[in-house]
């Protein structure tokens, strides 16, 4: 068996007739999860007005348009949503015959991106296209979760050990690609939801503690072979100092933890004066650091209600997963919600010095094209398992 | 199917629990310790919103000033001479602790000091032009200027002071840094040149050669070594000692020989006063052994073994305290070697307690406090560290650096018309790597005006063949020709 088999067979046609046809007398709009929708455009809305707070003062002291982070952002948010239209227009049991594809379209970039690509802060992954920077390794994340579900949903959840070692190999060399970029905190993302899949797909606990045992191996070898630079270490391990050194690498969580502990319960208000927000402390405010500018504008009851809404949409992602009418559909929606749920945590986490500083970016909130435009992707395939769960399988 | 998503979504409640804990902890319980960190914005408002004293030079150059700005901060730190004085002025980062000039005299600079006078009072009342004090430094910019020019690329330093006040003239350490991107109030700036100066290396840019670090002083300690020797009582000038071809150590095989892998003079013996003009290695080595405690004395008088009284603070430079069974050593440190290491700022302390007659003048940077708004100056009156030595010894000493100057080992330092008082040092430092260059000095001999000391680490470009004679020596003549014409001695 070729690629093909390897994810299973593509569906093209279901009972005769052409998918596409079917699809638009069948896969009824209906059946949509507006409540998903609702959900994700509530957070994108409430991201775009936080870029703004944290772009919008330093750009007009720089005499800039103080919309044009927020301008650009947008901009994603309309590509995202075509996107998403584009993605759940189609079944994805028929994206799932392309998964071959894109599988190794995406290995073929994350390999290009280390050769090509360009260097900001000691990783190398992004692509310059001029107007726009591609981040590789934000689409593989979905990529990712669609080619190990297609495999796993194969075996239909009685896994042998080839299995497992099958479907962490497919997950294994992106993670790969992307730790030697070096971009730790994805990689972390991808071991994670590769786990909740292994999970989904009914991995013994036999296969979780031979996998315990060669992770810590790994990590054996990654410390004792100096695999990574030393500032990767003292990154991730900074975090673990409680009285980080303002003028070290503790100074990015410092300032972060500050801006948020002055938020307060009520906040300082959306834009006042005087915060770090508004004055440029946190580093890379607007990307990976969005979640300071909600801490202290907003305060607690601004962070709270954030939380809740990523875990209202966690929730409506699992939920699509028990209502799938296949194992794929659920091995899908599982994983995005992992994915989802594990960022929102290493992100968030960050800023309240829980977790290591890496650049992980919170969804659908922090500043940035290919994480937006991936999380876009993700809703469309959710909406379309949702939509077509009554389909014949 | 049920059971594992059901598995799956309790541990992803598990992440969110975490985070919504933390959130409760610092938005809640700690939140009003962290509102009250340093670091927190308001604090740093109010540290920018008082016009902060300028620091001036005493020949009237700022140095570090306030600007107004038209930001939320109304005034910003700069460092209009950038480099030159980095080490002196240090800087004040937006985020963190000040250093240098600008810690050490905060309180005066941000009008925050103890005395508050009338028109202070009177200021805070009207809520008028509240600013901080000018603080002039004893430095020479023209002086200082010149110590940069002579170091040129070499890793070093040069000090230059005044013996009897003890006040600094010129105090330069190559490399430096630019302290404007370190008081940027772009954080994202500050830090990334901060790192670009490898900040946690000891021989980052950010630490000050001539204040913040030691290295073996090699043959300018002898300028010590024969202070300590008077002081023992046990020898004079012309006190005699054997001149061998090499000195054999007490305990060991081992042997201590000259630079010149031969005797001194070849008469088969030498007195203190040669010795210390030709730099005869074997003399200071058996004085080492012969009256170690007087020189360990000595070295703590001249300001060994703690940090120097100077306002920005120094590293301390190091004289072991050796014990019996480790007697080679001792031979050593007569040569300031093994284990002895100086900042270039006390060995400028020795020469200085040399022309000063035996008192070890408080080497300092202040000239005086300037409030602006009152037209008050305070000015502080010099003081000394104590008497190393006796004025009788402390002249002999001086004529021995004096015949180094004129037929010694500092020819290089002679100058025209007045009599220059020198010692050289070409100081071995690791193995395998060029030799120190050193130079100690002060002129005129009969009234000093300026001592000078410098330090080119590795012997600077002149490498292998570098010696304290060919390359410091002539370091330390600029500046106090330079000197000679500035202030018109």
């Amino acid at each position: 068996m070729g690629m093909q088999g390897i994810f299973g067979e593509g569906v093209d046609r279901i009972g005769g007739e052409p998918v596409a046809a079917r699809m638009a007398k069948k896969a009824p709009l209906r059946h949509l999860d507006p409540t998903l929708l609702i959900i994700t455009f509530t957070l994108v809305a409430y991201g775009a007005l936080m870029v703004y707070s944290a772009t919008a003062g330093k750009q007009e002291s720089a005499g800039l348009d103080p919309s044009a982070f927020l301008n650009r952002q947008l901009f994603y948010v309309t590509i995202g949503f075509f996107l998403l239209l584009a993605v759940s227009f189609f079944d994805y049991r028929h994206i799932r015959s392309f998964t071959p594809i894109i599988y190794g379209a995406t290995v073929i970039t994350l390999i290009a991106v280390l050769i090509v690509g360009e260097e900001r802060n000691g990783t190398k992954g992004w692509f310059d296209l001029g107007v726009y920077d591609l981040q590789p390794a934000e689409i593989a994340k979905v990529i990712v979760i669609l080619a190990v579900a297609a495999f796993l949903a194969e075996r239909k959840t009685d896994l042998g050990a080839s299995d497992v070692a099958g479907a962490l190999a497919i997950a294994g060399i992106p993670s790969f690609l992307i730790f030697v970029q070096p971009d730790l905190g994805t990689m972390m993302v991808f071991v994670v939801l590769t786990l909740a899949l292994l999970v989904l797909g009914g991995a013994k606990l036999l296969h979780f503690a031979a996998l315990f045992a060669v992770g810590l191996v790994a990590i054996v070898v990654v410390f004792q072979f100096d695999v990574i630079e030393d500032y990767q270490i003292t990154r991730l391990t900074s975090f673990l100092d409680a009285t980080p050194d303002v003028r070290s690498e503790g100074y990015n969580q410092a300032q972060s933890l500050i801006a948020i502990g002055s938020g307060g319960v009520r906040g300082k208000g959306f834009r006042s004066p005087d915060t770090q927000t508004t004055l440029d402390f946190v580093p890379e405010q607007h990307t990976d650091f969005i979640f300071t500018a909600v801490g202290e504008q907003l305060g607690f009851f601004g962070s709270a209600a954030l939380l809740l809404l990523f875990a209202l949409l966690i929730w409506r992602a699992l939920r699509i997963a028990t209502m799938s009418r296949d194992l794929f559909g659920t091995l899908v929606a599982g994983g995005i919600a992992a994915m989802w749920a594990f960022q929102v945590f290493l992100n968030i986490g960050m800023t309240m010095g829980i977790m290591p500083i890496t650049g992980v970016p919170l969804p659908f909130l922090s500043f940035g094209g290919s994480a937006m435009l991936a999380n876009f992707v993700a809703v469309g395939l959710l909406l379309n398992i949702h939509m077509r769960r009554f389909l014949r399988a | 199917m049920e059971r594992q998503i059901r598995r799956v979504g309790i541990a992803l409640i598990a992440l969110f629990l975490a985070v919504f804990v933390q959130l409760n902890y610092v938005q809640i319980f700690a939140a009003s310790d962290i509102a009250n960190n340093g670091a927190n914005s308001r604090a740093l408002i109010k540290k920018y919103s008082v016009k902060r004293g300028s620091i001036v030079t005493i020949d009237e150059v700022e140095i570090a000033r306030s600007v107004a700005t038209r930001g939320k901060y109304k005034y910003k730190r700069t460092y209009p001479e950038g480099e030159l004085f980095a080490h002196i002025t240090g800087y004040l980062p937006f985020a963190g602790e000040a250093t240098g000039v600008e810690a050490a005299f905060n309180d005066d600079l941000s009008g925050e000091g103890g005395t508050l006078s009338m028109q202070d009072l009177q200021d805070r009342l009207l809520g008028s032009g509240e600013r901080g004090d000018d603080v002039m430094l004893s430095i020479d910019s023209r002086l200082q200027e010149i110590a940069r020019d002579s170091l040129g690329e070499n890793t070093g330093a040069i000090v230059a002071l005044d013996p009897t006040t003890g006040e600094i003239r010129a105090m330069y350490s190559n490399p430096s840094f630019d302290p404007n991107p370190l008081a940027s109030f772009n954080t994202g700036t500050a830090e990334d040149y901060y790192q670009t100066l490898d900040p946690d290396s000891g021989t980052s840019p950010l630490v000050a050669v001539a204040t913040r670090r030691t290295f073996p002083p090699g043959s300018t300690f002898k300028v010590l070594t024969a202070s300590a020797a008077l002081e023992s009582g046990r020898f004079q000038p012309d006190s005699t000692f054997p001149d061998p071809n090499e000195l054999e150590l007490p305990l060991t095989n081992q042997t201590l020989t000259n630079y010149s892998n031969t005797a001194c003079t070849g008469s088969g013996q030498i007195d203190l006063f040669t010795a210390l003009r030709i730099s005869c290695d074997t003399t200071f080595g058996i004085i080492g052994l012969r009256v170690p405690d007087d020189i360990r004395e000595m070295a703590g008088r001249m300001g060994f073994n703690e940090s120097l009284p100077l306002e920005i603070g120094t590293a301390v430079s190091r004289f072991p305290n050796i014990p019996d069974d480790e007697e080679p050593l001792r031979a050593y440190a007569g040569i300031g070697q093994g284990e002895v290491a100086a900042t270039t700022l006390q060995m400028a302390l020795i020469a200085a307690a040399v022309a000063n007659g035996g008192d070890v003048p408080v080497p300092r940077l202040l000239h005086r406090i300037i409030d602006a708004s009152a037209g008050t100056v305070s000015e502080p009156e010099p003081e000394t560290m104590g008497e190393a030595m006796s004025a009788q010894n402390a002249n002999d000493v001086k004529r021995m650096m004096v015949a180094v100057v004129e037929s010694g080992t500092g020819t290089n330092a002679r100058i025209e018309g007045i009599e220059v008082a020198g010692k050289t040092g070409t100081a071995q430092s690791a193995e395998g790597a060029n030799p120190h260059a050193w130079f100690i000095a002060f002129a005129p001999a009969n009234d000093p005006q300026l001592v000078v000391a410098v330090f080119v680490q590795n012997g600077g470009s002149f490498g292998a063949e570098a010696t304290g004679g060919l390359v410091a020596a002539p370091m330390a003549k600029a500046l106090l020709e330079a000197d000679r014409r500035l202030r018109d001695w």
